[in-house]
């Protein structure tokens, strides 16, 4: 027979590196024609990092975001960045991009009080042009700020921002700050199981994230989508132990012949497999974040496992401890707990 | 040995081995960049290609029996200045994180496509089932075939609409 469950579950993920100091650092520079160009550390590994370093340097300074250009991840040429972990990006990352990007301004706006005849503090950038917040007369394309610095008062429009996000290590109680902020997810997951077959399915899957504010709300969303179907991988079918246990022995060690070798042997979820997911973002304000915004990446695929064993657990009234929850250990559990029921 | 076959419509002749798979030959001597190569057993279908109209994962063909036949890979739709149309839905939805699956799936969708214009939804997903995706948990790359399915009905609509205005037209001119 199918019994339907519906399971919930929730989490939080810090964002930076937990008592680690991670910094970050980047070099800006507006062009003569008001191109920007980025170099940073930082590693986009697909989750879309470049694209919201170029957003928010568009963002600062006002102009299409295709007039910003990033070069990353070259020890050749970029500065020091601590990694693609811990969901750090956005945040470090956008924290030494706008410190940056600030000194590349401070840099335009005496460009452009010299050529405006008026003080740097009561210029304001909006729309690509710097702006006099007093004398609407008064306002400088960015471009022409940059070449009137560049070549008129010799002084390039560069800047080098570093942030190193704050943290307390934990003493030996265990009590610190182990983060400068935290951002929080939670699903809720709608499912089938055969109570016969000890098969389930997951029917529909909701997935929501608070990612500060979303840099970039069609990234967030896929991130979401992405990491929610990992989650579904990882409840149903994905099993990856690449140690051997002995009964006997103190701790697992490495197997070197270990399966899977390839994705023939781990069932990564397909079209078909996917169920309706319905992923959305609810926006915070982060005091720190730049922008406000916090992340959205890794923690997308923490709680759709969870909630999919609960949703077993409401269906059928067992509890799967270990995962994937494939049909023989939804069955075997099924099963025991008849057989406690009959006794 | 030679091979000859068509790339993308133009004819291309290269010195191959006997034992390269289609994917070799496309990777490492025509240096087509698009087709990407994952895990060499035909699971991920992230290497693609049409060959003569069907999607196949070119690591698992050997190169030596496209010899003739017609290849396709993702350059053959357009590049960034002159997208096809399927591109740019995929670009519109924003149907990708990493886009390494992504010349795959706009290929299988292309297959899928030339043969079924007007798929439904469970048609479209056993299409794409032969391509994994880690990133976007196949949400938004089937949107932006849907998407595409629903402009191309509708350009089909206007088509029907201008054929009517014409032959109205003609009966009009005919009363005359
Ligand atoms: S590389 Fe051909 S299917 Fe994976
Ligand atoms: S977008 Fe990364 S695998 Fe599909």
């Amino acid at each position: 027979m199918i019994r339907k469950g519906r399971g919930i579950a929730g989490c939080l993920y810090s964002l930076t590196v937990p008592n680690a100091p991670n910094p970050c650092t980047a070099n800006v520079l507006m062009r003569e024609d008001g191109s920007v160009n980025i170099q940073m550390g930082i590693v986009d590994i697909g989750q879309g990092a470049q694209t919201a370093m170029c957003m928010m340097a568009a963002e600062f300074f006002t102009i299409p975001v295709e007039k910003v250009r990033i070069y990353t991840a070259d020890t050749h040429a970029t500065p020091y960045d601590f990694g693609t972990l811990s969901s750090r990006l956005t945040f470090v990352g956008g924290r030494a991009l706008l410190n940056a990007c600030q000194q590349v301004m401070d840099v335009l706006k005496s460009a452009a009080a010299m050529q405006l005849h008026t003080l740097p503090e009561r210029l304001y950038c909006e729309g690509g042009f710097l702006k006099d917040k007093y004398d609407p007369a008064k306002m400088l394309p960015i471009q022409a700020a940059a070449a009137i610095s560049q070549f008129v008062c010799r002084k390039m429009p560069m800047g080098q921002g570093e942030y190193y996000p704050f943290n307390v290590p934990a003493d030996e109680n265990g009590c610190g700050e182990p983060s400068v902020s935290y951002y929080y997810h939670a699903s809720v997951a709608d499912v089938e199981v055969d109570d016969e077959t000890g098969v389930v399915t997951v029917k529909e899957i909701w997935s929501a994230v608070d990612c500060g504010k979303a840099i970039n709300p069609s990234a967030v969303v896929g991130q979401c989508d992405g990491g929610t179907l990992q989650g579904i991988g990882w409840a149903l079918g994905e099993d990856m132990y690449p140690y051997c246990t002995h009964n006997d022995g103190p701790a697992p060690e490495f197997d070197p012949d270990f399966r899977p070798r390839n994705l023939s042997d781990y069932p990564l979820p397909t079209t078909m497999d996917a169920p309706e997911i319905h992923s959305m973002f609810v926006e915070s304000h982060d005091g720190e974040g730049p922008y406000g915004a916090k992340a959205a990446g890794e923690i997308c695929a923490n709680t759709a496992a969870p909630a999919i064993v609960n949703a077993i657990h409401d269906a059928v009234g067992v509890w799967i401890t270990e995962l994937p929850a494939t049909p023989d250990k939804v069955l075997r559990a099924i099963r025991e707990k008849q057989e406690k029921e009959g006794a | 040995m030679k091979l000859t076959f068509f790339l993308n419509g133009r004819e291309v002749t290269c010195d191959i081995s006997p034992e390269m798979t289609l994917l070799t030959v496309l990777k490492e001597l025509l240096h087509v960049n698009s087709v990407k190569r994952a895990c060499l057993q035909g699971e991920c279908g992230a290497c693609t290609v049409i060959v003569d109209g069907d999607a196949m994962n070119s690591c698992l063909i050997l190169a030596a029996t496209v010899g003739g036949k017609h290849v396709e890979t993702l350059e053959s739709l357009g590049d960034s200045q002159h997208m096809h149309p399927l591109q740019k839905a995929f670009l519109d939805t924003g149907a990708f994180q990493c886009g390494f699956c992504t010349p795959g799936f706009i290929m299988s969708a292309k297959a899928l496509l030339d043969k079924n214009p007007h798929p439904t939804e469970e048609e479209i997903r056993y299409g794409l089932s032969g391509n994994l995706c880690r990133c976007t948990g196949y949400v938004k790359p089937l949107e932006a075939v849907k998407a595409y399915v629903a402009a191309q009905s509708d350009i089909k609509v206007n088509e029907d609409a201008v054929q009517a205005v014409k032959a109205a037209a003609e009966q009009m001119g005919g009363a005359h």
